[in-house]
Parts: structure tokens; C-alpha cells; sequence
């Protein structure tokens, strides 16, 4: 059930679960001592007169004890704190670290939805996984077994008897997880279609008004809510039914063991001191299995959890970084006899054989999915060329670090994200020590001026991706934070897609004042933009099929 | 809003349920009732058999038996337990949305319009949750604590009064004392560090999405390390609270050692006085010692109470708001309309804005004539078409349509007439032809990809493998904003109204699908009162009449 490799995603921690565990097993033990003594002062009421001494004694361990209970109480919640604070932290910057190794290629062809799922859900469900139920699984492994030897001393068969109910408790969670990953994955996933409908329908109110559809979507809603209520309330009937069988046996098992130490009682095998005992200690042979699984929900995501994690951080890199710095003479980009595809079925770039000189402007043409968008990807090294090679300078693109190189070469596409927080920290990704004048500059360059003539200037807010700007604007608020990056190539990505008019006229006039100190690939699907390039690159089916100087394009 | 009045508030809106609730804690008080008398029929049992003891008695069946029933019954109450929870559970969240989705259907348009709408509904999901923690896991073991720590009172008051009176405090400390003092200490710490928690994942969610541009600009390290701090800096709030955890844990942990010990105390006190004999003094002592099990799970229960608070509190306040536009009273169903709206001497500014918008304000365009508004942005030409679609009441002035005021008819007969184009485009999570189908549920396929063919969109939907059957969540990101637009139009193309209302119709098309588009747009409104707001010059241009505000 634990396997290795998801303990290894635990780190450090590993030291604070086994201090956990054994946190855990001290109470246990503290447990038994406070039966004991409980037993001990019982048996004094019943068997001598009870005298003041004794209960003194007994007040005394009591206090012994107190201290012992809030001493772990503390350790258990600072180890608990340790370990959720560092499998956060560590499995978080694995995953960091791995992303930033598998580069844009990897969001590209996989996008970014199981990131999310690892990154945030997983990371939670690692932090119970390794916080609560490794611990408490430890723990119940060995507990029933040192209560059985302290039982032993007491009555052999009686403890026998009482142990003989506990791995019972390990077989119906076996049963209950095999139920557990099936419905109730199938129950959380149902329940999650619910939420996703409900803010589905809810961010969709003023479309669903104008077709006065809002009624008739809130009845589907409660349809399915009450389809899948009444699907779901079956199967818990059912399954519930199973582990309520699993739990009478339990009890079933801990109401026999104590009769089993009524009747020794009874025929005088065992001392009254001892019953008690005995009868104190059975519900701990079973509380820690039991706690066990209430925790089980949080083990079965964990593990789960885990192996996905896991799945993630082996994957291997398109890209290799290189590492070594070399020597490049200019800005040139050189493709010689590139071949590419993303995957078998289809050949996307074939030997294309092109010089993209330096300072000059350049529009790539072509209908969508001719390999206009691979040949950007490959000049940045999203992913590694099949064939051929690209050069930078007269240098193998694959011999410059990588850091380097998109520190030369930067692409803004239609989808270029914008940030939360202020004008001014979205440009400051471009340059993380731009002055304010700079950043005004730039502002002003791209159209943006009217968003920062306002109180707030710089700081004004963008919103949750730029949710308060319009589409226009968030693609102007990207060129100006490429602009102020200032890089030595340009790749421009259908960056006029999806922009109005004066934004489009904007972000031209913007890209074609680059030339001469930039080299610049504008890719467009649209003549209009690639009007007044240098040069016009047609690419068809993976191959350039022409190019002409732009002074003789209509 | 007091804390009082939103805490009443939220347990009326439990009372439909209150059956299934009391059911629920029934199960959940028994079980753990019997869970404690499993010990104490079996103590009874072994002081039964000390009575005895030597004389040759009879085994005593009779508490051994009712250990046993104990232990069966315990399961049955689970069983009881986790199904009633399930179902309030889900009754709840389901009735609490219902609520939400119908107090946003009462506001909206107006108050979705803006571009912060999408706060309101992520909001309003995890407020929902809070809501439905608070009584599935919050109120159920507060009740079922109160109900088994009362009748444990009644049992060892029942074998001494004194018994009761010693124990009553120690119930008292642990249930009620323990939880204000660990909400005071830890309530805010908590609510502080959940709400940063919401705001770093949020951070979190955003970074993963925009890696690519982050890795591009050479920043994913630094925003890496940014997102780490912050989380170191959440985890001193964390270390905080499970120091404080481990304190209260630490202390209930000393009260019910301390109420043992309090018990052997009394009993000594007790048995001197020859008050209680053999069998009150281990059935208590065994009692007392099994029965703080459910008041454990009170302790920490507060400390969410400040997040359920705010959570109750955002949504009254949405089901209290007043929607700023409703059917009048005697609006009438006038049918179909065919003329052209027409804003007279309006006056209006947005709800909470000084700013005026539009002042003594006039406004009419002729049937049979596409006409275009012209206008810079902030001069109100989206507000125009607001206050056609009576999204907003005009402050002074009437907009009338047919010679009628708009305020006479019924919204959904208005909005079933016109058919109004917003900016922004919005999919619905389920397959392309149902979100085209939205416009006309009775089209026919043909008739959807007649629309399609329209919006320019027919090829591209084609192009998709499972074409017009496609999910529109299985794309996700991959539709483009122009794309959705297109989608939209196929959608108005789809309605075929008499009157249309476009607002921005081609800004995220390119100029070739514009062109397709605004011809066809140009076609399928001959005839018709048609409106267009832009400032694309090529819009501007192709339609027959131009105003400029």
C-alpha cells in the first residue's frame, strides 16, 4: 500500500514522520500506564479499604502523567507543522524545478491542467497523506502487538482472543479501499461535475438571461443534482451496508473478547485488577486501526496523488540544457535543413533551409497548422529539431544555454499571460529593474498611456490575468514587457488575432519601429500585419514555398 | 449584518432539513453512547461477578448481553450516521445554490456585467462549501457532544449526585471553555491564514498558467522563489496555530486525566462516608473515562467560525441585494415587436458612479437601416444598448419600443425579441451545437450549421474531431477569443430576431473573417432593426447609416 517512491517524495520530512510515529506510540503507552493506574486505585476500593496514601500515589502518577500528555500533545502538533510545512515546500519545489526543466514544449503539447491538479490538489493530499495517515500507519501496525504482550502477562488467551479481532480491521479497509477508490472517486468526481456546472452557469447568467434560458438551466441543474443524489445515496446504502457488517465484526470481536474476560473473571483465572485492565486496553486495540481509517480517505488521495507526482517529475525533457557558454557573432538565425515533427503521424517542417538576417523584419505566412507557430517553437528551443540545425550567430542553438538564450530571443503570442497585480509588476517581469520613466515610456509607446493617466499611474491594477483590461490592452501591456526585456530577436505570434482595430494599428506601427535594431519574425495567418516587412516567407505544408521581397507584394 | 443575526439567518436555512439533522445527531449521539456503555455494561458485569465472588454466583448474562447489543448497534449508528450526513450534506449545498443561482438570475444582467463577475462566482462556490462545513461538521458534533455528555450526567448522577456535580465541570471546561479560549487565541491567526492560503494558490494557479511567458522572460525562478516565500511566510501563521493545536490538545488531555482523578477523589470522598459501594465506583470511573470521546472533536471547532462568518455574510448580502431592474407590476406579454427601440430625454448614470453618462439623451435608429454607432471609449455606446435591453431603468426619460415603455413589458418577452450581442462570449461546458442551440432550442442541425456558416465558424468546428458534437471543456483553453466570438454571432445568426443589437460583433476577428462575417451580417439583417456599436473603421463603414456621440 506504502510503496517506496512515495515515501521518497517526503524528503526530510521522512526524520519528523518516524518522530511522529513515534510520538504516537509514547501516548499509546502513557495510555497504558493510565490504565494501570486506574485498575490499580480501583482494585484498592474493592479489595482494601482505600487509604488516603494510595490515592495520593495515584494523584501523584495522574500528575506525572498530565505532564507526560501535554508534553506530546506539543511534540505531536510541531512534528505535525514540521512535516506538512516541509513536504509542501520540497514537493512543491521539485515540481518547480521540473517544470522549469521541461520548459514551454512541455505546456505546450500538454497544457497546464494536470500541473494545476499536481502542483495545488496534490501537494494538500501529500501534506495529509505524510502529516497523518503514514504516521497513524505505522503506528497501528505496532500498537496491537505491544498491548498484546503487555495483555500477555495479564492472560495469554484473553488478549489472544481480543487481538484475534484486529486484522479484521486491515481486511475491511482493504475492502472499503477498493470501494473507496471506485465510488468514492466516482462520488468526488460527481460531486466536483456539480460545482464545475454550478460556476459553469453562474458565470454564464448574463448569456443565459438574454436567451431567457436561466430557469430552464436551474431545473437541468437540480435534474442532475438529484440524478446524481439519489445514484449516489443508493450505492452509499449499499457499500455503507459492507462496512457496517465489517464494523459490527469488530465490535462484535471487542464484546467477545470482554466476555471472554468476564468468564476468566468469573472462574477466577484472572484477579479483578486484571479484568479492568484488560477491559480498558481492548478499545485500544482497536481505536488506532480505527483512526487509521478515518484517515483512509486522505491515504487513498495521497497515494494516488503521489503516483502522479511522481509520473510528472520522471518526465523526461524535450530539451537539454547544454550548459556551456559560447562564443556567437551576431544575431543572424540560420536554418539549415530543419526537419521537425511533434509526434510521428506528421511530418510538421521539412528541410527548411533559411537565413533570417539581423535587423531585418520578416513575415511568416501560411494557412494555420502549416508549421509556421514550430518554426518560433524550435528557434527558442520548446522543443529539439529532428533534423538539421538552427544557428543563432553562427552557433548551434543547442550549444547556447538556454537562459541565454531566450535572454536573445522572445516571443509574445495571442495567449501571452498577464499577471495579477499592477501595470507596473507586469512590466517589471520584462525588466525587474525598470525605472518609472522607462515603464511610462513604454506605456506610452504601445497606446497604454490612458490606463496609467490616472491616480493610481503605474500601480493601477490589472486584475486576475488581466481580467480588467480589455483584450487589446492585455496584448499591448505584452509587447510593451517584451519591449522593455529587450531581447535581439522578436517572434511575434499572431499577436494581432484577436485585437481591435486601433490596438492592431497600435502594435504595427509599434513592431515596424524595430526595425533595423532587432530582428523580428512576425507569424500572421493575415497579410495586413506582414505588410511592410523586409521579407515575406510562405510556408506550406511544412516547406517554405515562397518568398518575395515586400516591395512587390500588392 | 451582527454575528448574531447572520448565525439565526443560517440556521433558518437549515429548518427543511431539520429532520434529516436530527437524525443524523440521533445516530451519531447513540453510537457514541454506545460505545461508552459497551465499557460500562461490561464494568457492571465485573463488579456483578465481584459480588459474587467465591460464593459461587451466576454469570451475569444480562450486562455481558447488553455490552454485546452495545457493540452491535455502534455499527448500525455509523451506518446512520454517514448516511444522514451525506444526504444533508448534499441538500444543502444543492439548496444554498439554488438560492445563490436564483438571486445572480434576479441581478444579472447588471451586476455580472462588469469584469469583475468572475469574483463574484468563484466566491460564491467556496462560500457555499464554508456553509455547508459549518453544519455537517460544525453544528452535528456540537449537539451530539451536548447530547451524550447529558446523558452521561443523568447516568453517574443516577448512581450518586455527586458524581454529577463533580463531573458537570470538567464537561463544562472541555466543551464551552476550551473552544472559546482556542477561538479567541487561534480564530484570527486561522482566518488570516486560510484567506492567504486562497490568495497563494490563486497566485499559484496564475504562475503554472503563465509559465510559458515566465520561462520566456527568464522570470519563472524568481516568481518560483517569490510564490516560496510568501508560503514560508503563511507557514509562521501555521507554526502558530499548531502550536496553539497542540497547546488546547495538550490541555483537554490534562482535563480528562484531571476528571478521572476528580472522580476517584469523590469516590473516596464518598465510599469513607459508606455513600457508594463497589459497583458506583468502577461503573463511574469507567464512564467517566470513555466519555469525553466527542467533546474532543469540539475543541478546534470555532476556529473556522470567522471564515464561515464572512462566508454566511457574502451570501446574505448577495440574496439581500436589490436587483435594479424587475418586472413592474401589470407588465404585460405584448407579443411580438418589430420597431426599432428608441431611448427618449434619458438621463442616466451606473448605480454608485458620479459619473453621468448620459444626460437629456436621444436616441433613434430606422427600421431597414443597418446602423453604426461611433464613439471613443467611456462615451456610453455600450450603455445605450444596456438601457435597451433594460439591463439598467434610465434614471429620468423613457425607452420605449413599439411606442410602448419598455418598463410595461416582461423582461423575458423583451429579451426573447432582441436579440443583443455581448463583447465578451461565453461557452457553456457542454458540446458546441448545444452552445449554438442555445439561441433557438427547437433548430434543427442544419439550421445550427446554416448559423455556423454565418459566423465563419463551420470549418473550423469541422476541422475538430468530434466536430459539432465536440466539448467545449475537452478544448479548453484552445478556443480563441475570436473562435468564441464566432460562436456567439452563430448564436444571433441562430436567433434570427427582428431586432438586433451587436456590440463589438467582429473585434477578434481577423480582416478576412470579418469581411465574410459583416457580409453575412449585412445580408441577414435586411429588412430589420439592426444596431451596430464599434469603432472598427471597416464596420463603420459598411453599414448604411453612422452616428457619432
Amino acid at each position: 500500500m506504502l510503496n517506496k517512491k512515495s515515501l521518497q517524495l517526503a524528503g526530510e520530512a521522512r526524520r519528523w514522520i518516524i518522530f511522529s510515529a513515534v510520538v504516537l506510540f509514547l501516548k499509546g503507552l502513557v495510555y497504558v500506564v493510565q490504565v494501570f493506574a486506574v485498575a490499580w486505585i480501583l482494585d484498592g476500593f474493592v479489595f482494601a479499604d482505600i487509604e488516603v496514601a494510595q490515592i495520593v500515589i495515584f494523584a501523584g502518577v495522574t500528575a506525572g502523567l498530565i505532564c507526560a500528555k501535554f508534553g506530546l500533545s506539543l511534540l505531536e502538533a510541531r512534528f505535525s507543522f514540521k512535516i506538512s510545512a516541509i513536504v509542501k515546500t520540497s514537493v512543491r519545489s521539485k515540481i518547480f524545478t521540473k517544470v522549469k526543466q521541461l520548459g514551454p514544449g512541455y505546456t505546450e503539447s500538454s497544457g497546464t491542467a494536470a500541473l494545476v491538479t499536481n502542483a495545488v490538489d496534490g501537494v494538500e493530499s501529500m501534506e495529509v497523506f505524510f502529516g497523518r495517515f503514514v504516521p497513524q500507519f505505522f503506528y497501528s501496525l505496532i500498537i496491537p502487538l505491544v498491548l498484546l504482550a503487555i495483555g500477555s502477562f495479564i492472560n495469554p488467551v484473553c488478549s489472544a482472543v481480543l487481538l484475534a479481532a484486529v486484522p479484521i480491521i486491515p481486511l475491511s479497509m482493504v475492502f472499503i479501499s477498493k470501494w473507496a477508490k471506485r465510488s468514492m472517486g466516482n462520488f468526488w468526481d460527481g460531486y466536483q461535475d456539480l460545482s464545475a456546472t454550478f460556476l459553469d452557469n453562474l458565470q454564464g447568467m448574463v448569456t443565459l438571461k438574454l436567451f431567457n434560458k436561466s430557469e430552464k438551466r436551474l431545473q437541468e441543474m437540480e435534474a442532475q443534482a438529484w440524478g446524481f443524489r439519489n445514484s449516489t445515496m443508493n450505492l452509499l446504502k449499499m457499500q455503507l451496508t459492507s462496512i457496517t457488517v465489517m464494523d459490527t465484526l469488530v465490535y462484535g470481536f471487542a464484546g467477545l473478547g470482554i466476555g471472554v474476560v468476564l468468564l476468566y473473571f468469573f472462574l477466577g483465572k484472572i484477579s479483578f485488577f486484571g479484568a479492568i485492565v484488560l477491559l480498558l486496553l481492548s478499545v485500544e486495540f482497536f481505536l488506532p486501526l480505527r483512526k487509521l481509517g478515518s484517515y483512509f480517505h486522505a491515504g487513498v488521495n495521497g497515494i494516488q496523488a503521489g503516483k502522479k507526482i511522481n509520473a510528472f517529475l520522471e518526465t523526461e525533457p524535450s530539451v537539454k540544457d547544454c550548459g556551456k557558454v559560447v562564443a556567437s557573432q551576431g544575431f543572424d538565425i540560420v536554418f539549415d535543413n530543419v526537419s521537425f515533427s511533434y509526434n510521428r503521424e506528421k511530418e510538421n517542417l521539412r528541410n527548411v533551409n533559411f537565413c533570417f538576417e539581423q535587423g531585418k523584419i520578416y513575415g511568416i505566412v501560411g494557412e494555420s497548422g502549416c508549421g509556421k507557430t514550430s518554426l518560433a517553437h524550435l528557434i527558442l528551443r520548446f522543443f529539439e529539431v529532428k533534423k538539421g540545425e538552427i544557428r543563432l550567430g553562427g552557433c548551434n542553438i543547442a550549444d547556447i544555454p538556454l537562459n541565454l538564450l531566450r535572454q536573445r530571443v522572445n516571443l509574445v503570442t495571442n495567449s501571452s499571460a498577464i499577471f495579477s497585480g499592477s501595470i507596473a509588476d507586469n512590466l517589471r517581469l520584462g525588466k525587474a529593474d525598470a525605472s518609472s520613466q522607462q515603464m511610462v515610456d513604454v506605456c506610452n509607446k504601445v497606446g497604454l498611456f490612458h490606463l496609467i493617466d490616472t491616480p493610481d499611474g503605474l500601480e493601477k491594477s490589472v486584475g486576475e490575468a488581466g481580467a480588467m483590461l480589455s483584450g487589446g490592452e492585455r496584448q499591448r501591456l505584452a509587447l510593451a514587457r517584451a519591449l522593455l526585456y529587450d531581447a535581439q530577436v522578436y517572434i511575434f505570434d499572431e499577436i494581432t488575432g484577436s485585437v481591435d482595430a486601433e490596438s492592431e494599428k497600435i502594435i504595427k506601427e509599434t513592431i515596424y519601429s524595430l526595425r533595423g535594431e532587432k530582428t523580428v519574425l512576425i507569424i500572421s495567418h493575415r497579410k495586413a500585419i506582414v505588410e511592410g516587412a523586409d521579407d515575406i516567407v510562405t510556408i506550406k505544408n511544412g516547406e517554405i514555398v515562397g518568398q518575395q521581397e515586400v516591395c512587390c507584394v500588392g | 449584518m451582527s454575528d448574531r443575526s447572520v448565525f439565526l439567518r443560517l440556521f433558518r436555512m437549515v429548518r427543511p432539513f431539520s429532520w434529516l439533522m436530527v437524525l443524523s445527531v440521533l445516530c451519531g449521539a447513540v453510537g457514541h453512547l454506545a460505545a461508552i456503555g459497551l465499557m460500562g455494561f461490561a464494568a457492571a458485569a465485573v463488579v456483578q461477578i465481584v459480588g459474587f465472588a467465591g460464593s459461587g454466583g451466576e454469570f451475569p448474562y444480562l450486562f455481558a448481553g447488553l455490552a454485546l447489543c452495545c457493540g452491535l448497534v455502534r455499527g448500525f449508528c455509523r451506518l446512520g450516521e454517514h448516511y444522514f450526513g451525506h444526504d444533508i450534506a448534499f441538500r444543502l449545498l444543492f439548496d444554498i445554490r439554488t438560492k445563490i443561482f436564483k438571486a445572480l438570475s434576479r441581478l444579472a444582467p447588471a451586476k455580472l456585467i462588469d469584469k469583475r463577475s468572475g469574483d463574484v462566482c468563484s466566491s460564491a462556490i467556496s462560500d457555499v462549501e464554508y456553509v455547508e462545513i459549518f453544519f455537517a461538521h460544525t453544528v452535528a458534533p456540537i449537539i451530539i457532544g451536548f447530547i451524550v455528555s447529558v446523558v452521561c450526567l443523568v447516568v453517574v448522577g443516577g448512581l450518586n449526585l455527586w458524581y454529577a456535580v463533580g463531573l458537570l465541570p470538567f464537561y463544562l471546561i472541555m466543551g464551552v471553555v476550551v473552544p472559546i479560549l482556542s477561538y479567541k487565541a487561534a480564530g484570527k491567526a486561522g482566518y488570516e491564514y486560510r484567506e492567504n492560503l486562497s490568495a497563494i494558490n490563486s497566485n499559484l494557479l496564475e504562475t503554472l498558467r503563465g509559465v510559458k511567458d515566465l520561462i520566456l522572460l527568464n522570470q519563472a525562478e524568481a516568481r518560483f522563489a517569490g510564490l516560496g516565500e510568501e508560503t514560508q511566510k503563511n507557514n509562521q501563521l501555521f507554526a502558530k496555530i499548531k502550536q496553539h493545536e497542540g497547546v488546547v490538545a495538550g490541555l483537554s488531555e490534562v482535563i480528562v486525566l484531571l476528571a478521572v482523578l476528580g472522580n476517584v477523589v469523590v469516590s473516596a470522598a464518598l465510599y469513607s462516608r459508606g455513600g457508594v459501594g463497589v459497583r458506583e465506583i468502577v461503573i463511574s470511573a469507567v464512564v467517566v473515562a470513555s466519555s469525553f470521546g466527542p467533546l474532543f472533536s469540539l475543541m478546534f471547532l470555532a476556529n473556522s467560525l470567522l471564515n464561515t462568518r464572512a462566508a454566511a455574510g457574502r451570501i446574505f448580502e448577495l440574496l439581500d441585494e436589490v436587483p435594479v431592474v424587475g418586472d413592474c407590476a401589470g407588465a404585460v406579454d405584448v407579443g411580438a415587436v418589430g420597431q426599432t427601440p428608441e431611448l427618449c430625454g434619458v438621463d442616466f448614470s451606473y448605480p454608485r458612479s458620479q459619473l453621468q453618462i448620459l444626460e437629456k439623451f436621444n436616441f433613434s435608429f430606422t427600421k431597414g437601416v443597418l446602423t453604426a454607432i461611433s464613439a471613443n471609449s467611456g462615451r456610453g455606446k455600450s450603455t445605450i444598448l444596456y438601457l435597451m435591453m433594460r439591463f439598467y431603468d434610465p434614471e429620468a426619460g423613457k425607452v420605449v419600443i413599439d411606442g410602448e415603455d419598455l418598463r410595461t413589458m416582461r423582461l423575458d418577452m423583451l429579451r426573447s425579441n432582441i436579440s443583443y450581442f455581448t463583447q465578451e462570449t461565453k461557452l457553456f461546458n457542454t458540446t458546441i451545437i448545444e452552445n449554438i442551440r442555445i439561441a433557438d432550442e427547437s433548430a434543427s442541425d442544419s439550421e445550427v450549421q446554416a448559423a455556423a456558416k454565418k459566423a465563419g465558424i463551420h470549418d473550423f468546428i469541422m476541422s475538430l474531431p468530434q466536430q459539432y458534437q465536440s466539448r467545449v471543456s475537452e478544448l479548453g483553453g484552445n478556443f480563441s477569443s475570436g473562435e468564441r466570438q464566432r460562436i456567439g454571432l452563430a448564436r444571433i445568426f441562430l436567433q434570427d430576431n427582428e431586432v438586433v443589437l451587436l456590440d463589438e460583433p467582429v473585434s477578434n476577428l481577423d480582416s478576412e473573417t470579418e469581411q465574410l462575417v459583416m457580409n453575412n451580417l449585412k445580408e441577414g439583417l435586411a429588412g430589420k432593426s439592426a444596431l451596430i456599436v464599434s469603432h472598427r473603421q471597416t464596420v463603420i463603414d459598411m453599414a448604411d447609416e453612422v452616428v457619432f456621440i
